[in-house]
């Protein structure tokens, strides 16, 4: 997509512009998840019970569970946005994915593990706790495996043996589960989901998601600089092995924290970079911000779709997402075949 | 005044030596044509130069200060390296591209200052494509891309410009057009090392020649000493036509020779 | 559909004999309430179909607000009939908090989150433990009467259970070995209600034999080179066809045309429910016609 904006001041409006655009379309998204739900809670209804500081079951249902699935939902789609941005940047991959630096899968099998040996049942935030664990670990091996190479090959290779290890050992947990119901159990969890998270959720993975953030924020510059690869970024003063390092653990804060409370989330970290791209003019430091906005918005979309599709019996958002995003993936494989022809 | 010097330099990569002790000096205001076959090591010195390579043994010093010691924004401020090839990985504009030249230069919490944003419009002028600013960077021929690449290199205003095959793949027109491009920057103070392979376009634009060979610099010096039957024989293993035109030499390659019997030992 | 579904059911297994014990179960519980209503919950709502059950049995009708979808499966729940009648639940806790409730029933296979959440809000939440053996059965229907105040009710259950069951636990002469197959392949080893329930009927089982612990998976070689007097498997779901293909394999029509086979429905022992009775006294029988007959492993019986 060509910019039509004829200076770099017009192009800067034009991403304040975009930026914006997606602003309102978060907030609008947060105030939907707000309102959508099996309990009936209009709009009048539902600014009465978060500003009166009224216990009706209104304002419970409101503060105590519409509330912290809003906030988790547009924290985690915005860090998987704006990790999958970073990702695609640093490895110069549209396909690059939060997932890929094994992660998400080690803090999957940290969760898993918890309910294998009954941890998550004896105090509630085990499940957590466990998978942030996994994250750490994953982390630490992905950048051992990986050593003081900058290149995004040894990543790469790093991540993927992280994620088939750690699938393995997940799927051997699920094999060795003591009972079907438990194998069950284990597998709806890894769905992903947000229903019925609740404030010490967001206490619990706020701060790393923050942090994580910060660090990926931090990251234009150095993203914009490898525009031209790495020899070129180099040599116009950024370190390459600090850069991966923000990276991975700036990932693996805000994923790690994300997969420990709502279970694997795939597809938005991938598409949103992908959509927004072309609408800031493909500038990865402009990227970051947008998909940022853009992944909290597809998440509280989802979320509210995955209320309003099968009321009572909701869908998990992780398949939602996935049902959603892997033809919109096609599709974008074929308009890109179309542009190579 | 000498803006850069190579004092016995040692490189390897991996376990193979590439450069061993070579010596080197590119002083303010010439072009200095790094030359040599196949192999040779001439993009490995010039990486080396940059920065991007460890040293095994010797010293680069920028300036009078050693490389290792000086910090990276600060080297990136005297510096710009043209990598061979180059391709931008995504479809940003041609004039973003450039901008990137900027980055060393720019305040970290803000946008690009007036300051960036002349030199912008300076390198964009400068290499005759302001009026393709808003095309993807992607959708270029090669001689676009290289003009583009090389206004991102001058937009950084820099002392020391090192570029490896810059003509490579140019056509003759083009050619002349990045050569006369580095020649200005000469002219305006800056020192230029650029790698080629066409001896000729050498010889016409460059004040120095330096022939890599053997681990180490074979030949320095004015075209024509450099170019001599006997050194292109003994490092490039061939015979060739040395003629002039306009004051300029011409090198045509004949045949292929067997190596001189000083091959080797140097 | 559900009519469907549930016609099927009655095809085998709701003799009259077995509503006349439940309706004796349900008789002896309305007599035994004695506890002032003020102090008991009145808004119950159970999440977990075993405590649905248990609660549809020991609670007045208009005590439970809601019960769990499941409770109304037929191959699930025993008493899917009578829960349709019930608001029905999908666990999740924007469907109870409007209820208010003033006892919440959960299983250990409740979700985690919505459990905390509700528990941080403050409304009471009683968690069953799994159920392995029969005396498990008895404390899970102690730890329901207790939460919803109706411990007499819960104790007469009991005893109605107790009755219920065969006499003779241990009998005497041989007990023949029973495998237990359900669909996917999986057999209930030692620890599951499944296996507890045919050893108290007097049969030796596979799972116990092989150490298997859990309900876990049982190859089909295993089970061929058993020597098994008796398989008994498990009620046929409609729609499931893939779980059903293991009944479709060649080698497992050649035994069931060898071996007596019985055929237990599953919500007759899927939970802790006093419905187990049932199934133990009809395997007991089904155990002594085989004994009868002389020489275990032709005759089909059921």
């Amino acid at each position: 997509m060509v910019s039509a904006a004829a200076s770099g001041t017009g192009k800067r409006a034009g991403e304040r512009a975009v930026l914006a655009t997606l602003a309102v379309a978060v907030v609008l998204a947060f105030a939907a998840s707000l309102l959508v739900g099996p309990a009936a809670i209009g709009l009048p209804e539902m600014l009465h019970a978060i500003f009166s500081g009224q216990a009706d079951i209104a304002a419970l249902i409101i503060r105590e569970v519409r509330l912290p699935r809003a906030i988790l939902g547009l924290m985690i789609g915005a860090t998987l946005g704006l990790s999958g941005a970073a990702l695609q940047g640093f490895l110069r991959n549209p396909l690059a994915e939060p997932g890929l630096v094994g992660v998400s899968a080690s803090a999957s099998l940290g969760a898993v593990l918890t309910f294998y040996t009954g941890l998550s049942g004896l105090f509630a935030l085990a499940l957590p706790l466990g998978g942030m664990a996994g994250a750490c670990i994953g982390v630490v091996i992905v950048q051992s495996l990986a050593g003081r190479d900058s290149s995004p090959l040894t990543l790469i290779l790093a991540g993927i043996a992280v994620t088939s290890f750690a699938g393995a050992l997940t799927s051997l947990t699920l094999n060795l589960a003591p009972n079907p119901f438990a194998a069950l159990e284990i597998m709806f969890w890894l769905m992903g989901s947000l229903a019925d998270r609740s404030f010490e959720h967001v206490w619990l993975s706020a701060p790393f998601m923050i942090a994580g953030s910060l660090l990926l924020a931090t990251l234009g510059r150095p993203l914009d600089a490898l525009t031209l690869g790495e020899d070129a970024a180099h040599t116009l003063g950024f370190n390459l092995r600090a850069l991966r390092h923000r990276l991975v653990f700036g990932t693996a804060l805000c994923v790690g924290a994300g997969v420990a409370v709502t279970g694997a989330i795939g597809f938005v970290g991938l598409i949103v970079p992908h959509i927004l791209r072309p609408v800031v003019g493909h500038r990865p430091s402009a990227l970051l911000p947008a998909s940022a906005l853009g992944g909290a918005v597809l998440t509280l979309a989802a979320d509210v779709a995955v209320r309003l599709l099968s009321p009572g019996r909701e869908l998990k958002l992780g398949v939602l997402t996935a049902l959603v995003g892997a033809p919109f993936f096609l599709y974008l494989v074929l308009r890109l075949r179309k542009q190579l022809l | 005044m000498t803006l850069m010097r190579a004092n016995a330099v040692s490189v390897s990569l991996g376990d193979a030596p590439v450069l061993a002790g070579l010596d080197l000096e590119i002083a303010a205001g010439e072009v200095v044509g790094l030359i040599g076959p196949n192999g040779a090591g001439k993009t490995t010195l010039l990486r080396a130069m940059a920065g991007l390579l460890p040293l095994d043994d010797g010293e680069i010093c920028v300036q009078g200060r050693p490389l290792h010691r000086i910090d990276r924004v600060s080297l990136a401020r005297m510096l710009a390296y043209l990598p061979q090839g180059g391709d931008s990985h995504w479809a940003v504009s041609v004039e973003t591209l450039v901008m990137l030249g900027r980055l060393p230069h720019r305040d970290p919490w803000h946008g690009p200052s007036e300051t960036d944003r002349a030199a912008v419009e300076q390198a964009l002028v400068a290499c005759d494509i302001a009026q393709f600013r808003d095309r993807p960077a992607t959708h270029l021929s090669g001689g676009e891309r290289t003009r583009v690449l090389l206004a991102r290199a001058l937009a950084g205003d820099p002392g020391l410009l090192l570029a490896d095959e810059p003509v490579a793949g140019l056509d003759p027109g083009h050619q002349l057009d990045v050569m006369a491009k580095l020649r200005d920057l000469a002219g305006a103070g800056a020192g230029v090392v650029v790698v080629m392979h066409d001896l000729t376009l050498a010889a016409r634009f460059c004040d120095r020649l330096a022939l890599l060979h053997d681990k180490r610099i074979a030949a320095e010096g004015s075209p024509e000493i450099v170019l001599s039957p006997s050194t292109l024989a003994r490092c490039y293993g061939i015979r060739a036509y040395h003629g002039s035109a306009e004051g300029n030499a011409i090198v045509v390659p004949l045949e292929r020779v067997k190596p001189g019997p000083g091959h080797a030992s140097t | 559909m559900r009519a469907v579904l549930h016609s099927k059911r009655h095809r085998l297994y709701r003799s009259h004999r077995f509503r006349a014990a439940i309706a004796a179960i349900a008789l002896t519980v309305m007599a035994g309430g004695a506890t002032p209503a003020s102090a008991k919950p009145q808004r119950i709502v159970s999440m977990n179909v075993c405590a649905d059950q248990l609660v549809m049995l020991l609670a007045d009708r208009d005590r439970i607000a809601s019960i769990s979808f499941l409770a109304a499966d037929p191959y699930a729940s025993a008493l899917a009939g009578a829960a349709v009648e019930f608001r029905l639940n999908y666990g999740l806790s924007e469907e109870i908090l409007p209820m208010n409730p003033d006892l919440v029933l959960a299983s250990a296979f409740t979700t985690r989150s919505t459990l905390f959440l509700l528990r941080k809000l403050g409304y009471p939440v009683v968690e069953l433990p799994v159920a392995s053996s029969l005396d498990d059965i008895r404390s899970n229907i102690r730890t329901v009467a207790k939460a919803i105040g109706e411990e007499a009710r819960g104790e007469a259950m009991i005893a109605a259970f107790d009755a219920e069951l065969p006499r003779q636990v241990a009998p005497s002469g041989p007990r023949p070995l029973a495998a237990l197959y359900w669909a996917n392949g999986y057999t209930s080893g030692i620890g599951t209600l499944a296996n507890a329930a045919v050893e108290a009927a007097g049969f030796r089982t596979l799972g116990r034999q092989l150490d298997l612990v859990g309900t876990s998976q049982l190859p089909l070689e295993t089970l061929l080179v058993s020597n098994a007097d008796v398989i008994i498997i498990g009620q046929r779901r409609d729609g499931a066809a893939l779980a059903n293909e293991t009944f479709r394999h060649s080698a497992l029509r050649e035994i069931f045309a060898r071996r007596p086979s019985i055929e237990v429905p599953d919500y007759l022992w899927v939970c802790a429910t006093p419905f187990i009775a049932k199934a133990i006294r009809q395997l007991a029988e089904a155990r002594k016609a085989l004994r009868r007959s002389g020489s275990t492993g032709v005759e089909r019986i059921w």
